[in-house]
């Protein structure tokens, strides 16, 4: 059955450059029927629309083609599909490549902005601190040292006892993450 | 059969446009030959072809080198990436030392596309100098006119947003001392050149320095970078910083104290350091008069160095709990041992007498720990006498008298001592040594030897870099220090500890007293060595040396200030202050307990006060 729709097809194509646009086909009739119908009068020098019974009955003898043939065919067609698999691929990869070079680019500035900024803000703090520091020492700024005068030191609670030590373990590990003020 | 196809259509259109023609055929007839048709157009290919073959030899052979070099220029960029020398920060993360970049502005008013006065006005604003100056500036050559130096980043954007052509802004590195003053002594500066001149920023380059190749760059038509040629690890800059031992919150108390002290003498200069006993890593090293990092260029030679590493002086009586320590060690006196102190001797010709000898005069019988709580020379004379000269020359060799302590800074002078030769054949050397004088050390070796009495009898070294760490605190470097060498038995610094303890609990040392904490120290006030030999009559230089608390040594506390002005100004007086206000900011830092009260020690602070 594949035989005879592509021998149908293959000589469709050369009258399609040449001739079919002069030819209105008739519309309305089967789409198998037209087929033939087209092809055949190619054939002759002078084709008649109204022939086109006569070449369906040419048809039956269907020519096996020769095994070299089909195998060349399939092999069109199996390269054409990767053909069109390997261009798509090609102009995937290369539109990737494009992309992400803008990407990194686009990244890249963005990166430097963020090190610009922390360099920034390392300078700006630290500057700060140390105006802060300044304005403390300078008198009249209402700051004095801590000395162990205005130190409380508090004895440490005795040791609790080592059975709870299990159960508190999650608390510890919870307590420096939650916003206890919330 | 409904509506022809569109290609039928076509066809017919076509054949009446022929149909219409015959009337041109006859005025034109060699022309509408279609041979001649044909030719034509294969003519004009042909030329066309021949020309764009011409242009393509032209563009490819006769220009490809110049046009090769114009796109080179346009698309490859030469880009050395904003390296930064590593920063400096102290132990508790405060950043001391940082780089940034800056930009050097240089206008060429030869590629100027605008009238100078308009570049001068525009620039004004973001140069903070008047258009005037600028017009002015701009005059005075036709390229090459450096008109700022050391701007900053947003306004270096500023200037680029101004897209004038003729503004040329080259990029380099500042170093950034956000806390000027505070460290100086410790960190040095680095030049015009980004290499470091004095202190860590010069003995540390190694670790501080980063070193950058060119990336070459391709470059878009929009201006951004394609990474294609990006060598790898480009973008992963270590985030080691240079972390020292110092504590600026320490530092600070310390230089607010020894200003205060330095100003109410008048005197020269001042240094404070505070070591920690069991590794040597220093809390505090401050020298003044300092100077200030940032503007390095507009300070005198002098201050660049750092003068508690690289000055010797004698330090006098704060020397003496060493001599004890030899004594006890060798074994030539005992703890309870007495000694009789006539308050004036001669020694060799030479006579030798205790500071307070014209008020006190001669002490009688007085023991080891009443020698130093009254700082008495001639007992300590008396002391060393006992030990024999080959050996004590020997002992003041092991604590590395004469030899440098190995601080990781740059310019540490070597201390002076006699040769052993004349040292074990002049009485009066061996007597003079006996309370810190005729030899020389610097003050940061005296702290390391009283580190000495207070860790348990090791010599520990110096340090004040802790090592190389990353973002997450994580060390990626430390130094590897020698390890320490014991020197004392751990009985005989305990001992001279105590003894210690007393002078400050009711001898010189009072002034340094924290109430509920045992501390150990003595005072010195020596005399001034003059270059050309003997003693300056009036220069003196005082120092306190503190070590606490005195159950559990931790910290050495050394003030040492140089000529102090005053009939008042002694050890006791000038550096004990110091060392007290050091000394109480510490025990708030470090959240010290006060001691635990012993019977023995409670009646000693009675009875002291």
């Amino acid at each position: 059955m594949s035989t005879a729709f592509r021998s149908a097809s293959r000589s469709r194509r050369p009258p399609s450059t040449h001739r079919s646009p002069l030819y209105p086909v008739p519309a309305g009739q089967k789409a198998v029927r037209s087929v033939p119908k087209d092809s055949k009068p190619t054939l002759r020098p002078v084709p008649l629309p109204t022939a086109g019974a006569k070449a369906v009955r040419r048809l039956p003898a269907p020519r096996s083609l020769p095994l070299w043939l089909r195998l060349l065919i399939q092999a069109q067609r199996g390269s054409l599909v990767i053909a069109f698999v390997l261009v798509t691929a090609t102009l995937i990869v290369y539109g990737s490549t494009v992309y992400t070079q803008q990407l990194w680019s686009k990244e890249y500035r963005k990166l430097k902005t963020l090190q610009r900024n922390e360099r920034e803000m390392i300078a700006t703090s630290a500057s700060l601190e140390n105006q802060l520091a300044l304005q403390a020492e300078r008198p009249g700024s209402g700051l004095v040292p801590q000395t162990p005068d205005s130190t409380i030191f508090l004895q440490p609670a005795p040791q609790r006892q080592t059975s709870l030590v299990s159960p508190n373990v999650p608390n510890v590990e919870a307590s420096p993450n939650t916003p206890l003020g919330y | 059969m409904a509506s022809p196809p569109r290609s039928l259509s076509t066809q017919r259109a076509r054949r009446l446009s022929v149909s219409h023609r015959p009337r041109r055929v006859d005025r034109t007839a060699l022309v509408e030959r279609p041979t001649f048709r044909l030719v034509l157009v294969w003519a004009a290919l042909v030329v066309g072809c021949g020309l764009l073959l011409l242009n393509l030899v032209r563009l490819q052979i006769v220009q490809a080198k110049q046009l090769q070099a114009r796109a080179q220029e346009q698309q490859m960029l030469y880009m050395r990436p904003f390296t930064p020398r590593r920063q400096i920060i102290d132990r508790t993360g405060t950043v001391l030392a940082l780089d940034r970049p800056v930009y050097t502005l240089f206008a060429h008013p030869k590629l100027f596309k605008e009238p100078k006065p308009a570049i001068a006005a525009k620039l004004a604003p973001l140069l903070r100098r008047s258009t005037a100056d600028l017009s002015k500036k701009l005059d005075e050559a036709e390229t090459g006119i450096r008109l700022e130096y050391a701007l900053s980043e947003s306004t270096a954007d500023q200037i680029t947003n101004l897209r004038t052509d003729g503004l040329e802004l080259l990029q380099s590195q500042q170093r950034l001392y956000p806390q000027q003053e505070m460290a100086a002594a410790v960190l040095g500066y680095v030049n015009d050149d980004h290499k470091g001149q004095a202190g860590l920023e010069l003995s540390q380059q190694k670790l501080l320095e980063r070193v950058s190749k060119p990336v070459q760059l391709r470059r878009m038509g929009d201006g951004s970078l394609m990474p294609d040629q990006v060598p790898g690890g480009f973008l992963n800059l270590d985030d080691w910083q240079l972390q020292l031992t110092l504590d600026s919150r320490l530092q600070r108390v310390a230089i607010a104290a020894l200003q205060q002290q330095v100003k109410k003498f008048s005197a020269k200069r001042g240094a404070v350091i505070v070591m920690d006993v069991h590794d040597g890593a220093l809390l505090t090293l401050v020298a003044t008069p300092s100077y200030d990092p940032n503007q390095y260029f507009k300070y005198s030679l002098d201050r660049f160095k750092n003068w508690a590493l690289s000055d010797l002086y004698e330090p006098g009586s704060t020397f003496k709990p060493l001599n004890v320590a030899i004594a006890l060690e060798t074994g030539s006196v005992k703890p309870e041992s007495a000694f009789y102190d006539e308050g004036q001797i001669q020694v060799g010709g030479w006579p030798i007498q205790n500071f307070d000898y014209s008020t006190s005069g001669g002490r009688g019988r007085i023991t080891l720990t009443e020698i130093l709580e009254y700082s008495s020379n001639v007992g300590m004379v008396h002391v060393v006498q006992q030990i024999k000269p080959s050996v004590y020359y020997t002992w003041l060799k092991r604590l590395g008298i004469g030899d440098p302590v190995g601080i990781d800074l740059p310019s540490e002078a070597t201390g002076q001592f006699k040769t052993q030769k004349t040292f074990l054949e002049s009485a009066i050397e061996r007597a003079t040594t006996a309370f810190g004088q005729g030899f020389s050390l610097t003050p940061i070796h005296l702290a390391q030897l009283h580190a000495v009495l207070a860790n348990g009898g090791k010599l520990v070294t110096p340090h004040v870099v802790r090592g190389l760490f990353d973002s997450k605190e994580q060390p990626y470097w430390q130094p590897s220090l020698p390890t320490p060498r014991p020197v004392f038995s751990k009985a005989t610094t305990q001992t001279v500890l105590s003894m210690m303890e007393t002078v400050v609990s009711k001898g010189t040392g009072k002034s340094a007293q924290i109430p509920g904490y045992r501390i150990a120290g003595k005072t010195g006030t020596a005399q001034k060595a003059n270059p050309n030999g003997g003693y300056f009559d009036h220069a003196k230089i005082t120092s306190f040396v503190g070590i606490f608390p005195v159950e559990a040594p931790r910290y050495v506390v050394v003030a040492v200030v140089d000529e102090p002005q005053g009939g008042d100004a002694f050890g006791s007086t000038v550096a004990a202050p110091v060392v007290k206000a050091v000394m109480e900011a510490l025990i708030s830092l470090e959240k010290m307990p006060p001691s635990p009260v012993e019977p023995s020690a409670k009646a000693v602070e009675a009875t002291g006060r």
